[in-house]
């Protein structure tokens, strides 16, 4: 097993500390062999390092916030409040979690006649984070998946994969058309793709089209009802080379 | 569970406050969130889960407020970044040159839209890792990642923050 290329964003997931050991040396021996992406890591650092020295000048605490703090500590210490002293009941009890915002990849105006559809973004941003959940301790890949649960729950229609490809990991991402399955997969010459797929009708064409976005190549294509799309490190002509093998054997 | 010092949250207030800033990038502005979000998260205690980190609850709190406000004033007003408060009294952290350069990255950084101010502060500045700024935002890792990339890319770019520059020093006599 020969290691993987070392990506952009797995240099910036090694400054912001959260690469395993293993991974760290890989990144490092890349930095060590390549001046100009090293040059850019010392760049990060230092605007890292200006920023902190920017954000270290806060002056104390005003003293009212300091008694806020003890109020919430005393609070949160109470554990929840007792129902006939709760002087607190006419407060809605809103949960936190955010509604998952998805942000949109504005493609930067090159000759393409028009931006592939936004779910690619997605797709992008998925492939990279999985890439990081392989070198992350604390995360761990779920390579199994259940075509038929997925398709009950999320009405993915998941589709057959080419029986050399290993998935490596599972996840479902939450994006703006709801929820999408991203498969990360192995193929048999070792190459690490992902597969991105979410029931939204988009435009994305029939025919799998490859682009290169933000480093990363994506094919993209649309099923009746579904949208798909692999993501991989080569050229755009690879990936779409990929992309209508895969469609031409699921048929 | 019990076992709260108000040491914990005490721990916390200068990544607040910092937090505070780079949304704001003002430091009386950046206060008043602070205090408020104290104040939310006093009547929301109840759903506080102990197995939630304490920092992204008040973290989240204090960016959806920010968030509140900001469309209670209506749409965000383009403000021009100013050399703020953060960049006076640099010239002690070490030489003019230093200095000078602290203020530029200081100018791109104002310069970032808020979303950017956002990851890089709780990540660069806060330490905070991506899971837990995930967290706070309210959006998936992978999303945290491609806009600190690009965060990243905006203020290598000294571009970047050329058009928010207010005072262009030097030029040319136009001949």
């Amino acid at each position: 097993m020969h290691p993987e290329p070392v990506t952009e964003a797995e240099i910036q997931a090694y400054l912001d500390g959260e690469l395993d050991l293993g991974r760290r040396l890989e990144v490092e021996s890349h930095l060590a062999a390549d001046p100009e992406a090293a040059h850019v890591f010392m760049e990060d650092l230092r605007l890292r390092t200006s920023l902190r020295l920017l954000a270290t000048d806060l002056g104390d605490a005003p003293p009212e916030m300091l008694s806020a703090a003890a109020r919430l500590s005393a609070r949160l210490g109470d554990g929840a409040p007792r129902s006939f002293r709760n002087l607190w009941g006419g407060r809605a009890m809103q949960g936190l979690a955010a509604a998952a915002l998805i942000a949109i990849v504005v493609l930067p105006g090159r000759d393409v006649q028009a931006g592939p559809p936004a779910y690619v973004g997605d797709a992008v941003a998925a492939y990279r984070t999985g890439l990081l959940r392989e070198a992350m301790v604390s995360q761990v890949e779920t390579p199994r998946f259940d075509a038929g649960e997925v398709q009950r729950n999320t009405q993915i229609r998941v589709p057959r994969l080419p029986a050399q490809w290993v998935v490596t990991d599972a996840q479902i991402f939450p994006s703006k058309e709801g929820p999408a399955l991203q498969l990360m997969v192995r193929t048999p010459n070792a190459k690490k793709l992902s597969l991105f797929a979410v029931r939204a009708p988009s435009d994305a064409p029939m025919a799998p089209t490859a682009v290169r976005h933000e480093g990363a190549s994506v094919a993209y294509w649309r099923e009746g009802e579904m949208s798909y799309a692999i993501t991989g490190p080569e050229e755009p002509e690879t990936i779409d080379t990929v992309a209508e093998n895969f469609v031409d054997e699921a048929v | 569970m019990s076992g709260w010092s108000s040491h914990e949250i005490e721990r916390e207030l200068p990544r607040l406050r910092g937090y505070a800033r780079a949304l704001t990038r003002d430091a009386v502005a950046a206060d008043d969130l602070v205090q408020e979000a104290l104040l939310r998260a006093y009547e929301r205690a109840s759903t506080y889960r102990p197995d939630r980190a304490l920092r992204s609850w008040l973290l989240s709190i204090l960016h959806n407020l920010f968030i509140d406000q900001k469309r209670r004033e209506g749409s965000e007003q383009r403000r021009n970044a100013r050399l703020s408060q953060l960049s006076e009294g640099l010239v002690a952290h070490g030489g003019q040159e230093q200095a000078v350069f602290l203020r530029e990255i200081a100018a791109r950084f104002e310069a970032l839209p808020e979303e950017h101010r956002a990851v890089i502060s709780l990540i660069s500045v806060q330490g905070l890792s991506y899971h837990e700024a995930a967290t706070t935002l309210g959006v998936p890792v992978g999303t945290v990642m491609s806009r600190l990339h690009r965060a990243r890319a905006a203020l290598r770019e000294p571009q970047a923050a050329e058009a928010t520059r207010l005072h262009i020093v030097g030029g040319k006599d136009a001949s």
